[in-house]
């Protein structure tokens, strides 16, 4: 997965939207923010899967952060609304509890998936791996 | 149902040289003598016989079976009815299960006859025969103005036994004497009839209980699937509140360090246990979620990369030692300085700490317990050597089993058998074995053998993902391949 990266990516980038944090847990949701709040990242959060295509429809995400279970939209449907409104070009990095990571990464096209809990540097790694890859 | 077909070899045998014999004599045209009537009777009795036996072997009912040999009974000893009573154990009341003749209800006074009470509960009580040519005058023929009025002479009981085993009363009334050799006729019908009765039985029995076995299976199971899906919903909602004490604990060491306050470092000495507690709860919870798999025989989702067995043997007996008592000394006998073979580490981990637990537990006045790593060919070989108790060699091919356990350790030392097949589950899934041998007394060896790919890894191009990316074991290889050869 990770042969495919530009190996050039030394270069200062501008990120233009920010990184859209969706979870329903409101304490990881929190702790996720701040974590990439903490690495200079711009962070918005949504609670639901509504929330976030809103949001992500207002202003188009660098990266969303998504939980698979969601209430009201669950991971695959709000990865789905993502596709119809930017194609490929946000891209989404999974958070799960659940095994299957790799069906589901598959089912919504995410960039990567990180499993619960995870580790903060993998998380802080990731972000920077996928936003230097954009 | 009174064909031939089926029927013993020397009653067949029997029935033909007594045709042969009657169609001689009738042939002959000679008058019938006293020695002719005993050879009719003796045909009679064996046709009795053979219709008895036909009708055991049938497949029916016990009760339809019981039905054709009271009629047979009836129709060769010319009797007026007959009856047969199967016993209930559990009540000890004897049962009217066939009733043929002039009377075929099964209902009424002698339907059902407690032991001990009336002709038929005394014949059962005492397991011994009734036999009588005078039926007026019998004390133990109750109903004698009924006996009169038909015109009964004979009555003959037998108690049905197998073995001892008391199983019913066959009985039957009759208009004229019977003679001797009717009674010792009757009573090999009755023997033969007690077997049907117990066969049918046994039969019965054994159909009920596989009729259980299978039911409870399918409660079993049905209940695992309930008990999985329970354990994956909880283990599920455990591990978001586990990220999130995990992520604030680091978030919160990551700040110290960047702050760089002084007198923080035993604060972050106690962030670091909170998050060394909580990977440990993370490796329970997915310990858990294993056997619930192992338990219903699933594959497990395997997160495989390259790892250095001869490091990981290292960790895992430094984490062991630290646990345990002074009585054991571990060594470690690595033959290389590194092996690296694919495989999902933390499970790999179990299974060596199992190993190790075990020749702990199994070695309860101590010794020396030896850890080899080698590389034989493409396989990496670990093998775990302890001085214990060892395994007998009868229970040595099911110790992989699920719940199996030693004979010599059961009930003396604790253990759930659990470990073992997890391990034997985790190895034969990375595409390896495992074996044990022993000697009891002396100790055992477990040694456990995982594919090294005929590559050699190049470290920096094989480091882990950040992403924790759970694979098949057969999808990881093909990728591990895949990308070695593009980065070659």
């Amino acid at each position: 997965m990770e042969e495919q990266h530009a190996h050039n990516v030394t270069t200062q980038r501008t990120i233009t939207g920010p990184i859209l944090v969706v979870d329903d847990d409101q304490n990881l949701r929190q702790t996720i923010q701040w974590v990439l709040e903490d690495e200079g990242h711009m962070v918005e959060t949504a609670a639901d899967g509504q929330e976030a295509v809103e949001q992500a429809a207002q202003q188009q995400p660098a990266l969303v952060i998504l939980d698979m279970g969601l209430p009201i939209l669950n991971g695959a449907e709000v990865a789905a609304e993502l596709r119809s409104l930017y194609g490929t070009a946000v891209p989404i990095m999974l958070i799960t509890a659940d095994g299957h990571v790799r069906e589901k990464r598959e089912q919504v096209g995410a960039y990567t998936a990180l499993r619960k809990p995870f580790e903060i540097d993998d998380l802080v790694q990731a972000v920077q791996q996928v936003l230097s890859d954009q | 149902m009174y064909g031939s077909e089926n029927l013993p070899l020397e009653v067949v045998e029997e029935l033909a040289m007594l045709r042969a014999r009657v169609a001689e004599l009738e042939s002959g045209g000679t008058a019938r003598t006293h020695s002719e009537k005993a050879l009719a009777e003796r045909m009679r009795l064996a046709t009795l016989t053979r219709d008895v036996s036909v009708a055991l072997i049938q497949s029916h009912t016990l009760s339809s079976i019981l039905h054709s040999c009271a009629e047979a009974l009836v129709h060769h000893l010319d009797a007026a009815f007959a009856r047969i009573w199967t016993l209930d154990n559990g009540t000890q009341v004897l049962e009217l299960q066939a009733s043929a003749g002039m009377y075929t209800h099964l209902d009424g006074a002698h339907s059902r006859v407690p032991v001990g009470k009336l002709k038929i509960g005394r014949i059962a009580q005492e397991r011994l025969p009734h036999l009588t040519n005078a039926v007026i005058g019998d004390p133990r023929v109750s109903e004698q103005a009924w006996a009169r009025r038909e015109g009964m002479v004979a009555f003959a009981g037998y108690p049905l036994l197998v073995e001892g085993k008391l199983v019913g009363v066959m009985a039957l009334f009759a208009r004229q004497t019977l003679t001797s050799s009717v009674l010792e006729a009757m009573a090999s019908v009755a023997n033969a009839i007690a077997l049907g009765i117990d066969h049918k039985w046994a039969d019965e029995e054994r159909r009920q209980l596989l009729e259980f076995e299978r039911e409870a299976r399918a409660e079993a199971e049905a209940a695992l699937q309930v008990r999985n899906a329970f354990l994956s919903s909880v283990s599920h909602d455990l591990k978001t509140p586990l990220a999130s004490i995990k992520g604030n604990a680091q978030l919160l060491q990551r700040r110290l360090q960047r702050a760089q306050l002084p007198g923080t470092i035993r604060f972050q000495e106690t962030l670091a246990m909170i998050d060394a507690a909580t990977t440990k709860m993370t490796t329970m919870i997915d310990e858990l979620l294993d056997l619930a798999q192992l338990q219903t025989r699933q594959q497990l989702e395997l997160d495989a990369h390259p790892v250095d067995l001869v490091k990981l043997a290292r960790q895992v007996v430094m984490t062991v030692q630290q646990s345990m008592a002074k009585r054991h000394t571990i060594r470690v006998e690595a033959a290389i300085p590194e092996l690296v073979a694919l495989c999902d580490a933390p499970r790999m981990e179990r299974v060596l700490a199992n190993l190790l637990s075990n020749a702990i537990k199994y070695s309860p006045w101590g010794g020396e317990i030896n850890v080899a790593v080698a590389q034989e060919q493409d396989w990496a070989v670990l093998a775990v050597r302890d001085q214990g108790v060892g395994i007998p060699a009868a229970d040595l091919p099911h110790i992989f089993e699920p719940f199996q356990r030693a004979s010599n350790v059961t009930g003396k030392i604790q253990g759930t058998g659990i470990g073992l097949a997890s391990a034997l589950q985790i190895i034969q899934q990375h595409g390896g074995s495992i074996t044990a041998t022993s000697e009891e007394k002396l100790g055992t060896t477990f040694t456990f053998r995982l594919p090294l790919l005929s590559i050699n890894l190049n470290k920096t191009t094989s480091a882990p993902p950040a992403q924790a990316e759970p694979m098949s074991n057969k999808d990881t290889l093909s990728l591990l391949r895949q990308s070695v050869k593009e980065t070659d």
